[in-house]
């Protein structure tokens, strides 16, 4: 399935799947693989289910939604459900779907972004990261100490920053390149480690072979660290 | 700061502009639900480098005058309820405008 269709909730894996009354039902699945663009799963869905793409976080279960058109046929879907919420714009333009939903579900193509419909166009694509004017529900304001490793990683980036090695632009493009599942699942500085070793081995300052050595070596020395 | 590895300033605050619409993969800095919407020019906020080339360990040069560009709220979202004079202030690459 495309990689889109994957909603995390909670932790957890589910697939939207859409039924005959367009309702959706969050339907827990099993990941086997992803390449970044599909998603291959162990059940759970059936061959030609339909299922919503780029479910937003703030659509529960069980919601109503206005399936796309089939592929090939750029249908704006409807947008979310209202909302009132004053310290966001409240309500998206109508070509800014949350979630378009096509049969079956093998047809839609998607890479680790937003595809407006269910085509094999990338004539709208939006990275998973752009995403300004979604819904996202409340904002949760909670306290957070930095643990030590989040402190290197903001230090190890001022430091290849000033030595050359790294573009604050790499980081992010590096960023915006997760999948749609790791970069839901990672936390902040989860994703700049990412990104920077990313940036690393692209500039050739470090190779995978040396990275998987000196890793399984910290792991040795380290334990459970 | 502008010097010849800069492209020159085609905009001066006060025009109007319209954010080209389209949707290239890639590093793009210029946020999706702007694109295709009419702003003025607020101020000319300098050139850097394109952050396009950068994010690509390239030299982003010639760098690309940025501008502060403000849009009405209400045209920006069309089913808005807020304030009618609320605006909000975008940093734009030139390359991303057309005048309007």
């Amino acid at each position: 399935m495309p990689a889109s269709a994957l909603v995390v909730r909670e932790k957890k894996n589910y697939v939207a799947l859409v039924g005959s009354d367009n309702h959706i039902k969050l339907t827990p699945i099993e990941i086997a693989g992803t390449d970044g663009r599909s998603i291959r799963i162990l059940g759970g869905l059936n061959e030609g289910s339909r299922v919503a793409l780029s479910l937003a976080n703030t659509i529960p279960d069980g919601a109503k939604v206005n399936p796309a058109t089939p592929p090939g046929a750029p249908v704006p879907a409807t947008a979310a459900p209202p909302r009132r919420n004053r310290s966001r714009p409240p309500v998206r333009s109508s070509a800014d779907a949350d979630y378009n939903a096509c049969v079956p579900s093998d047809h839609c193509s998607a890479i680790a972004g937003r595809f407006q419909s269910c085509g094999e166009s990338m004539s709208n694509y939006r990275g998973i990261h752009d995403m300004g004017g979604l819904s996202a529900g409340p904002v949760e304001a909670t306290e957070h100490d930095y643990a030590i490793w989040e402190k290197r990683v903001d230090a190890l980036l001022v430091l290849l920053s000033k030595k050359g090695h790294i573009t604050v632009d790499e980081l992010r493009r590096n960023i915006e390149s997760l999948g749609v599942d790791a970069y839901e699942k990672m936390s902040y500085y989860e994703r700049w480690i990412y990104a920077i070793t990313q940036t690393l081995i692209q500039r050739g300052v470090i190779s995978v072979d040396e990275l998987g050595r000196k890793m399984a070596e910290a792991e040795q020395t380290d334990g459970h660290q | 700061m502008v010097t010849s590895d800069a492209v020159p300033a085609r905009f001066s605050p006060g025009d109007r502009v319209a954010v080209r619409v389209a949707y290239p993969i890639g590093h793009v800095r210029t946020p999706y639900y702007i694109r295709g919407k009419q702003g003025v020019v607020e101020r000319l906020c300098g050139t850097y480098g394109n952050p396009e080339e950068l994010a690509y360990a390239r030299s982003g040069l010639p760098r690309q005058p940025l501008y502060r560009v403000r849009f009405r709220q209400d045209e920006v979202w069309p089913a808005y309820s807020g304030n009618r004079d609320d605006t909000v202030d975008i940093e734009i690459f030139q390359h991303w405008l057309e005048p309007a």
